[in-house]
């Protein structure tokens, strides 16, 4: 196991626990439910392997499906769905010119408003899908919409805070 | 034969995807509460032990709160053991049975994990088959009916919370006995409607609701909440939200009902008529 894919793992892990142990015990309303794990997608690699990317998602969405649902397949369909459309959310953010397949999409790289826009775009689309397979069409539309956009932004703030924090380790391992 | 294989090479993304959605959405629709709880049972129980740990630290800092309510309670109690040790014979004591027997029984029960915050709660409560305790038994506290038993362990049990969405309890209204069914939208969770109460039914804000007893689950007259708003939007009927009395978020201690006759009562209603 390389250096990177360990860091992977830990990253899984590390969001796993947080999700579930952390972020789902807040005391907030059924209106905010923030929504890191996300970050793992997010931060795979530009050039990352779709097919592995995918099957990461799986893992990810079963894992904290388990730990914090009452649904078993709701976070993992929604991640993969994610996982699959993240390559054409991040081509409309990248720069024209050719970059390395490795570089992990933070704020740094990217550009803040990049990042922004492609965290809040894939965010959006995550929670929209989450809350509508969630409610399943048992209540009015106008809750489960601001449930969407309150969630998003709750987490949009999370995760802005997180992916800081794991750029800088990137940074700290690699001088 | 080698074109199929390129095209299935070419298509691999969009196969692994299908088939991982697929996978994942024939999950959701066989989750049911049986299946979600047989792997509670199996997968969480070290999930069960930690989230105890950690409620444990969290209730340590609540323990004032905790005992003023309990301070409550007792309170509440010895007024109710006045009424009993009352030497005036004159007034008739209410027993639910006839032949004065007890009917329901309480074990006592602490909360292990808690969740207020899905529109599906579940609560963990650190009894189980051991302590007695068997599926479809009713959770109450002393001022608010909590959720129905759905899943035991040897020792933890799993209860279906008040809080969910579209889950119906029977609930009448004090002061005339009209009962409803009563449920939670998954707006606000103080907050439950009581439905089907016909509009000739004289109902105010601030009139106390209590469990009407009407299936096995739950003894009668333990007060649920208060009528906060009466709403006539559907048809002939009010719509009333009413304010609970118990604040699900700081549940601690809870009690489970053991109804003494349910075998009987079950046997009852599944009488055959020939």
């Amino acid at each position: 196991m390389n250096s990177s894919s360990f860091r992977r793992l830990f990253i899984f892990v590390v969001m796993v626990l947080l999700q579930s142990f952390v972020f789902t015990k807040l005391p907030l309303t059924t209106y905010v439910q923030p929504c890191i794990y996300v970050l793992f997608i997010l931060l795979l690699p530009v050039g990352h392997s779709r097919t592995t990317a995918l099957l990461w998602a799986f893992c990810l969405g079963l894992c904290v499906d388990v730990l914090t649902s009452d649904v078993i397949g709701l976070n993992t369909a929604v991640t993969v769905a994610l996982a699959f459309i993240r390559p054409y959310l991040l081509k409309l953010f990248l720069p024209k010119s050719d970059i390395d397949a490795f570089i992990i999409p933070t704020s740094k790289t990217l550009g803040l408003r990049q990042f922004l826009g492609y965290s809040l775009l894939s965010l959006l689309f995550h929670q929209t899908l989450f809350f509508f397979l969630d409610t399943f069409a048992f209540y009015d539309i106008f809750h489960t919409l601001l449930r969407i956009l309150l969630s998003t932004a709750c987490s949009m703030i999370f995760l802005l805070l997180l992916q800081s924090l794991f750029h800088e380790n990137r940074k700290a391992l690699h001088t | 034969m080698n074109t199929i294989y390129r095209l299935l090479v070419r298509l691999r993304v969009m196969l692994l995807f299908i088939v991982l959605e697929a996978i994942a959405l024939l999950w959701i629709v066989n989750s049911s509460y049986y299946q979600h709880s047989v792997v509670v049972n199996y997968v969480r129980l070290g999930k069960e032990i930690l989230d105890e740990k950690i409620n444990a630290w969290r209730y340590y800092f609540s323990l004032e709160e905790i005992n003023e309510k309990l301070a409550q309670e007792n309170n509440e109690l010895q007024n109710r053991l006045e009424y009993f040790k009352q030497p005036d014979s004159l007034k008739q004591l209410t027993v639910s049975d006839t032949l004065g027997r007890p009917v329901y029984s309480y074990i006592p029960a602490t909360v292990a994990s808690n969740s207020v915050n899905n529109l599906h709660n579940y609560i963990t409560l650190n009894i189980g088959a051991a302590h007695g305790v068997v599926p479809d038994m009713g959770v109450v506290v002393h001022n608010g009916v909590i959720g129905t038993v759905v899943h035991v362990s040897e020792h933890y049990s799993l209860v279906k919370s008040l809080l969910s969405a579209n889950w119906r309890v029977s609930a009448k209204v004090k002061s005339n006995g009209t009962f409803g069914p009563l449920y939670w939208n998954g707006a606000n969770y103080r907050e439950l409607v009581l439905a089907d109460i016909p509009q000739h039914i004289p109902v105010a804000v601030g009139d106390t609701i209590v469990s009407s007893g009407y299936s096995a689950f739950f003894p009668p007259d333990i007060p649920i909440g208060r009528v906060k708003s009466i709403d006539t939007r559907r048809g002939n009927f009010y719509e009333i939200t009413v304010t609970l009395f118990a604040d699900f978020k700081q549940l601690r201690y809870v009690n489970v009902v053991k109804h003494l006759y349910q075998d009987e009562l079950k046997e009852l209603a599944s009488f055959n008529y020939e």
